[in-house]
């Protein structure tokens, strides 16, 4: 049996304001394969949110364990989360999240500089990521000189750059139109049979069914997971 | 990495050039207005004979009358000057390695053969000991005679400026030349000379002059001069009869005696010599008040006339203040900068980048815009100081000539520039980085 890449168990996390307290997921418990397509579906506030920016490190749970490719995430100091969150994961973004005034190149380059690779390393593996998506060719162009389609391809080669543990998409399909929406799907679904494990939270229950595995959260819990 | 994040700030720089212009002509005018103001106080508290400063010496004495103590400003209540008679006394003492009177006079100057247009000169009445304590260089000659100190000779020294000014540089050693209708011989003409123990030279002297020429003191007893010292009479001084008489025989204080010895402890030595010749001064009615004395060294006479808190002291205080102004001012145009910075910190912080990194990113664009802002402050520095010692020139204590760019100042303003830079872009940079990366994303 391959191993749990991604693997929580009873998180829990709060948001407090002064007068309220939140619950946004609840004894949520998750174990993420490599290897596997998940997708991750619910309506607002249910959480999907929540659970991208705890799977991607981006906030810490309130409770509970959260396991990251073998390692426990729990009491890890800022440094330690950036080092894990450079190396294993990769994220791709509903907006893209490319930085604008940045050629293509440098774009892919910044998660790989943050890791300290050499230039030489850091030069094959972003001729190799913007193979992957089909756009060697662009690599001088700033974001804004491509189509939404392209752009997303590009966010998909600065994920696949790092080499990471697995693909976290947050609607990565949410701002473009269907055509380039199945390009997409498409794209991932091929980096998946190569063997890329991803996550993927969509509104699109289309998009959704053609995951072999899927996930749907209601108030902060798995409500329903089908394979 | 260091290479990168120097990279990304000098990026960063230059998308944003106009807020980054302002950022930095804030720091460059506060970091200005703090140097030339404390430029102007230090150079007012600087001592110019740290390096012999326990073994030169300002005398003073209590020679005031018994009804009350002097009534200068200075601090110890006794005057900086003393009469000719006591200098005479004093300067017979060989404990001390140089005796220097210190006087002023002047009047107009010219050739003999009167071919030049005159022109007034300030004169230096002293010793020939003076060009040793100042520590003056010759271009051409030397000082004059020291039997001159003794029985006038009419020798004079000229300045760089004067020896230009009348003999187009020349070799002037042995020409003559008028002053006040007496002719002089020049025995020597000073190197260009950076008047830094100005203030000293002048301790109640003439506000704001320049001494261009120097004369034997000894000129008082021989022709009927009026030195332009104040003059301070404990007694009446018509019991000497002419004015001429109340000059060199009299008790009016009216010259500054500054002594140098040749080691430290030469100067308790003095201190008793001086001691005694009060207590003899008593028997014959003279020093009624309790017997006092001081041998001030420059530091002390720099406190005791309150040259370390002048007006420029709290001028000093308004340029610091200046400085925090723009200081704030940089803080939130800095912060207004990053803030423009927050979507892409938020990418980059979600693609690996640690709090640490994201700091230090934005401390190097603050210490860039410091560099800048200090290079700049430099150059305002200098005109500032220039724009000072003008409008000063003439009016005040002639320390003003002190007022340079030096390499001390020249390191502090950069050093200030820089170290402003970073204090104001800490803050900014922390509430950057400390932002939480969802929220960051959000707004991306």
């Amino acid at each position: 049996m391959s191993q749990a890449i991604l693997h929580m168990q009873n998180l829990n996390k709060y948001y407090r304001t002064d007068m309220v307290e939140t619950r946004a997921l609840a004894d949520f418990n998750l174990e993420v394969k490599a290897g596997e397509f998940i997708t991750v579906t619910g309506p607002s506030g249910s959480g999907k949110t929540t659970f991208l920016n705890l799977a991607g490190l981006l906030e810490n749970p309130s409770s509970g364990e959260y396991w990251l490719d073998g390692t426990s995430v729990k009491g890890l100091n800022d440094a330690a989360l950036s080092r894990l969150r450079n190396q294993k994961i990769g994220f791709i973004f509903q907006s893209f999240n490319l930085i604008g005034d940045l050629s293509i190149w440098d774009n892919l380059d910044v998660p790989l500089r943050y890791r300290g690779l050499t230039k030489k390393e850091r030069k094959a593996r972003i001729t190799a990521a913007l193979n992957q998506v089909g756009l060697s060719g662009r690599t001088h162009h700033l974001p804004s000189q491509l189509s939404g389609g392209q752009q997303q391809r590009v966010a998909v080669a600065r994920a696949l750059a790092g080499n990471p543990s697995f693909l976290l998409a947050d609607e990565p399909t949410g701002n473009l139109d269907s055509q380039m929406a199945r390009q997409i799907m498409n794209l991932l679904e091929e980096l998946n049979a190569q063997g890329a494990t991803i996550v993927m939270v969509t509104h699109d229950a289309d998009l959704a069914r053609r995951a072999p595995r899927r996930l749907h959260i209601i108030d902060g819990q798995v409500a329903d997971v089908r394979a | 990495m260091w290479i990168y994040q120097c990279q990304l700030a000098w990026r960063s720089i230059t998308k944003t050039p106009a807020l980054c212009a302002l950022i930095i002509a804030t720091l460059a005018f506060g970091v200005a207005a703090a140097m030339v103001t404390y430029t102007s106080h230090h150079a007012m508290q600087h001592n110019p004979f740290s390096s012999k400063n326990d073994r030169v010496a300002l005398v003073q004495t209590d020679a005031w009358h018994a009804r009350e103590a002097f009534p200068g400003y200075q601090l110890n209540q006794m005057s900086n000057l003393i009469s000719y008679r006591d200098y005479k006394a004093l300067s017979t003492s060989s404990i001390a390695r140089y005796n220097v009177p210190i006087a002023h006079w002047g009047g107009t100057l010219n050739l003999p053969d009167m071919r030049l247009p005159s022109s007034m000169v300030f004169a230096q009445l002293t010793s020939r000991d003076y060009f040793g304590l100042f520590e003056t260089a010759f271009t051409f000659g030397g000082p004059w005679a020291k039997t001159a100190d003794q029985q006038f000779q009419p020798q004079m020294v000229l300045t760089h400026e004067i020896n230009q000014r009348l003999f187009n540089g020349e070799n002037s050693v042995g020409r003559q030349v008028l002053l006040e209708g007496i002719v002089f011989d020049v025995t020597g003409v000073l190197k260009p000379w950076h008047r830094s123990a100005a203030k000293i030279e002048n301790i109640d002297g003439p506000l704001g002059i320049t001494q261009q020429v120097f004369v034997p003191l000894q000129l008082v007893e021989h022709r009927t001069i009026h030195p332009w010292n104040r003059r301070d009479c404990p007694d009446d001084i018509t019991d000497y009869g002419s004015p001429e008489n109340t000059l060199t025989k009299g008790t009016c204080q009216w010259l500054s005696l500054w002594v140098e010895f040749n080691k430290a402890e030469d100067k308790a030595a003095y201190g008793d010599f001086v001691a005694s010749f009060i207590s003899e001064q008593k028997t014959i009615g003279r020093y009624p008040r309790p017997l006092r004395y001081a041998l001030s060294s420059p530091e002390e006479v720099i406190h005791i006339n309150r040259q370390d808190r002048s007006e420029f002291y709290l001028f000093s205080l308004v340029g610091q203040g200046l400085l925090i102004m723009c200081l704030i001012n940089a803080i939130t145009l800095l912060l207004a900068k990053f803030i423009r910075h927050a979507p892409q910190v938020g990418i980059r912080r979600a693609l690996g980048a640690s709090r640490w990194n994201i700091f230090n990113q934005h401390l190097l664009e603050s210490a860039f815009l410091g560099l800048a802002g200090g290079l700049l402050g430099l150059a305002l520095t200098q005109g500032g100081l220039l724009l000072l010692k003008n409008s000063l020139k003439g009016y005040g204590n002639s320390a003003h000539a002190t007022f340079v760019l030096d390499s001390h100042v020249m390191t502090l303003t950069l050093l200030v520039g820089l170290c402003a830079t970073l204090l104001a872009g800490i803050y900014p940079a922390w509430q950057i980085c400390r932002t939480p990366i969802a929220q960051q994303l959000k707004n991306s």
